[in-house]
């Protein structure tokens, strides 16, 4: 109902604004793309701009390379990207993070699609499988590498991950794949997309059914592996009301059984449920381009121990968010974004009758000035002010009265800065800070009630847990080497962060019996590291790419419990190879890719959740290779054969049972 | 050997000869890519008058080589182009959608400003100094990298005026 209310609000100011304006056309990366001949985004500072200008390190994965890449999850891609850190626990289960600080369930990396998060409050983190997405709808994949909270708010800490979709005005995506492989793998995927005038629409699904990895597991995570199933349907509607209105429409829905590897570092056969609904509004005025979005996110999620019949934990989180922004030019070198936004999340928590919730409401601007033709400085600011809440009883023996969730609120700030120069044609230097603010999760918050019956504790939250704030501080030269027709980039960053989070961190006694395993703030940490990268093309058919990126990572914890399983220095492999090479005809496509990890540590458990202590076990370095071979059956048909982990049966990259090489092919259809 | 020096002679004479509709023709599709972001965007055929000054030598060469290339018309996204030739005093009466104003036509490029805003169409070029001083609406600067210029005030005055997602990405004067 309140949902409705806003959205009613917002259309009404935003025809009352439009209706004494002129003219509207909304982003269409496209036809940008085809003008300036490179990708164009809007993630970096909410205003579009080319990739190459924009005051931060950013990629772009473009649909060219996610087709190439063979993969057939998101984090399959990303493990091609420099300087992103991707451990794959499961067949269908992986965490990624930029710049390490990866582990299970890993939170610092905020996930959207087309500007809707799809990072999972509740938990703290982004379950991939879930994301109701098909790949052939993604127009490419931005990747933007440190904090960016004061464009997406809180949560964009070590880096934002936003997937561009086909805008079914402009584009026509359709398409019908179907994939069978190894560990019983079966997929197939369809997108329809229809343009009728001013309106479009896309309806596409998939569904995908297999096994989990064969390889042997722990005793007690034995049971876990009970089929992976995975399916998704969305759809996305948009309209050109008038020439100066566009409106859009989304819905979704997710489905997914499958094994994972979870933040309690054991396996549980997980259930994930998602929906969403989002509408927005896009005018163009005399003030600028203001944009209305209203958007719903529910998630449900059951998790099971090895052969469990009864769910260990059933949780349901539910984030409303409304926003509003206006982006405006008001000289040639003056361009500004304005913006609120207000968000209302909430969870019951796991096992009594109560609620866990928190509003926050946000206002922030940016300026981009271009100094002179060869200059731009860019500066972002976000204010969020929280208020947490709680309704309903507590668990037999807390310590904490609801009282103390409703009084606890607090404000905090994000900023972005970048100066970009470009000296010359062929030279881009960028110079950034920011100040990113990673929230606790709403389970570190209290939604978390978990009877250890082994230990005799309950594990929670608290409502005195601090966010986490993350410094970024980079500067970085990309150069086109034109002679061997290629373009380098280097940078280097060092990054502090404050107040690591860690679930179940902190060992409380509360008199007279009360044993709490509460969630808690640990301590510093600091990060250190550089990224080298050189991609080109040569003889016309050919392209290659390869990418260095070292990195360390000093923790410095104040809780001795936590300590013991959450470890990011040993966690992270210092030294990170990526390489590709590929070559395309009119008929064929091949590309091959490598990645070297040195030693690193992998956290795991002794004897499964709750009943033995966290482990450090090493793991020795590796290299993978996947690989992908097309051939073009007719104009629109293409079969393909994709492998990842090529080189060897089963390979140690985690603590969990090594990862087996995986074969798929597929047969792609274009309509 | 004197056949193979002669024959070079000429080859090299042939590849010093002026190329200029590869270069404007590809240009000239940008910039109709472009008109997509123009609040009132034309929309079917386009009828693109190549303006060029028969008093300035290779002017009408250059009009021609584009006209060559675009032939009996070019689709564009969603607009077909067909090019009419337009001589620079004659613009008046030119039946067309879009003025491409060819290069270096100095001070007679002034001529198109009035009949721009007179039949409410755009200018387009890609002799830059046309937009800077203040006769034409739209221009690209292909090297070392893409841009478009736009001028505000003439191309407001042949009502155009352009989408504000396109004009963060240009520059204006």
């Amino acid at each position: 109902m309140k949902t409705c209310e806003w959205f009613k609000s917002l259309c009404a100011l935003i025809m009352v604004i439009a209706s004494s304006t002129a003219e509207a056309k909304s982003m269409d990366y496209t036809a940008f793309e085809q003008i300036f001949n490179e990708p164009v985004t809007t993630s970096v500072t909410g205003t579009p701009q080319r990739a190459s200008e924009v005051p931060g390190i950013m990629e772009i994965i473009t649909a060219d390379d996610i087709r190439r890449s063979g993969a057939q999850d998101i984090p399959s891609i990303l493990r091609h990207v420099a300087g992103m850190d991707v451990l794959q626990w499961t067949n269908n289960d992986a965490d990624v993070s930029p710049r390490g600080y990866n582990k299970a369930y890993s939170p610092r990396l905020l996930v959207l699609i087309d500007g809707r998060q799809v990072y999972a409050d509740f938990y703290g983190f982004t379950p991939w499988s879930t994301l109701p997405v098909e790949l052939g709808e993604i127009r490419q994949i931005e990747v933007i590498k440190g904090p960016n909270s004061a464009l997406f708010g809180f949560n964009a800490v070590g880096g934002v991950i936003n997937i561009i979709t086909y805008n079914p005005l402009y584009d026509n995506d359709s398409s019908v794949s179907a994939t069978a492989g190894t560990q019983q793998t079966k997929e197939g995927s369809l997108i329809a997309t229809k343009k009728m005038g001013n309106f479009g629409v896309r309806i596409a699904g998939g569904a995908r059914g297999g096994n989990d990895f064969s390889t042997s597991q722990p005793s007690f995570d034995v049971g876990t592996r009970r089929g992976d199933d995975r399916g998704e349907a969305n759809m996305v509607a948009r309209a050109r009301l008038t020439d100066k209105i566009e409106a859009a429409l989304e819905a979704t829905y997710s489905k997914v059984d499958q094994n994972d590897f979870s933040s309690f570092i054991t396996e549980e056969y997980a259930r994930y449920r998602t929906k969403s609904l989002k509408g927005s509004l896009s005018a163009d005025t005399r003030y600028g381009l203001i944009e209305g979005t209203v958007y719903r996110n529910d998630i449900n999620y059951d998790s099971y121990l090895a052969a469990a019949t009864d769910p260990i934990t059933q949780l349901h989180s539910q984030v409303t968010v409304a926003m509003l922004e206006d982006s405006f030019k008001v000289s040639n070198n003056h361009t500004f974004r304005i913006s609120a936004e207000y968000r209302h999340n909430m969870m019951p928590t796991s096992t009594t009758e109560a609620t866990i919730f928190y509003n926050v409401a946000s206002a922030g601007g940016m300026w981009n000035w271009k100094i002179t033709p060869t200059v731009a400085l860019t500066n972002a600011i976000r204010l969020d002010h929280l208020a947490l809440g709680k309704e309903g009883v507590q668990f037999p023996g807390s310590p904490f009265t609801n009282s103390q969730w409703n009084k606890r609120a607090f404000t905090e700030k994000s900023f972005n800065s970048g100066l970009v120069w470009q000296p010359s044609a062929v030279d881009t230097f960028r110079v950034t800070a920011a100040r990113g603010v990673q929230l606790p999760s709403l389970l570190d918050l209290g939604g978390l009630v978990f009877p250890v019956q082994s230990v005799g504790a309950t594990a929670t939250g608290t409502p005195y847990i601090n966010p986490s704030v993350t410094m970024n501080y980079e500067a970085g030269w990309d150069r086109a080497l034109r002679v061997i027709d290629a373009e380098t980039r280097v940078s280097v960053f060092h990054q502090t962060s404050r107040d690591l989070i860690a679930l179940t961190g902190n060992v409380v006694f509360v008199p007279p019996a009360t044993l709490l395993l509460l969630s808690t703030n640990i301590g510093r940490s600091a990060a250190t590291g550089m990224d080298f990268q050189i991609k080109g093309h040569f003889l016309r058919d050919w392209r290659w790419g390869l990418s260095y990126t070292p990195e360390f990572i000093h923790d410095n914890f104040n809780v001795f419990f936590a300590t013991t399983d959450t470890d990011y220095r040993d966690t992270l492999p210092f030294h990170v190879v990526n390489g590709n090479l590929g070559w395309s005809s009119d008929k064929w496509e091949t590309d091959g890719f490598f990645r070297y990890e040195s030693n690193f540590y992998s956290v795991g458990s002794s004897s499964g959740v709750g009943s033995g202590g966290p482990i450090l076990v090493r793991i020795r370095n590796y290299v993978s290779v996947d690989g992908r071979v097309a051939y073009k059956l007719t104009k629109d048909m293409t079969l393909a054969l994709s492998s990842q982990n090529l080189l060897h049966n089963n390979q140690h990259q985690a603590v969990t049972p090594n990862v087996e090489r995986r074969v798929l092919c597929t047969l792609t259809i274009k309509v | 050997m004197k056949r193979i020096l002669t024959l070079l002679l000429c080859s090299l004479f042939v590849m010093a000869l002026p190329v200029y509709a590869a270069v404007d023709l590809a240009q000239l599709q940008i910039m109709v890519r472009a008109l997509g972001f123009l609040n009132n965007p034309p929309t079917g055929d386009l009828n693109v008058g190549i303006v060029y000054s028969p008093g300035i030598p290779g002017s009408a060469e250059e009009a021609s080589a584009l006209e060559a290339e675009l032939g009996s018309g070019l689709q564009v996204g969603d607009l077909f182009l067909k090019p009419v030739m337009v001589n620079i005093n004659d613009v008046d009466n030119a039946n067309v959608g879009l003025f491409f104003l060819t290069k270096d036509l100095g001070t007679d490029g002034r001529k198109i400003l009035a009949a721009s805003k007179k039949k409410q169409i755009l200018c387009v070029t890609t002799d830059v100094a046309q937009v800077t001083n203040g006769s034409c609406g739209l221009g690209i600067v292909s090297q070392p990298k893409i841009q478009i210029l736009v001028n505000h005030s003439v191309a407001s005055s042949s009502g155009a005026t352009f989408a504000t997602v396109f004009s963060m990405m240009i520059t204006e004067y």
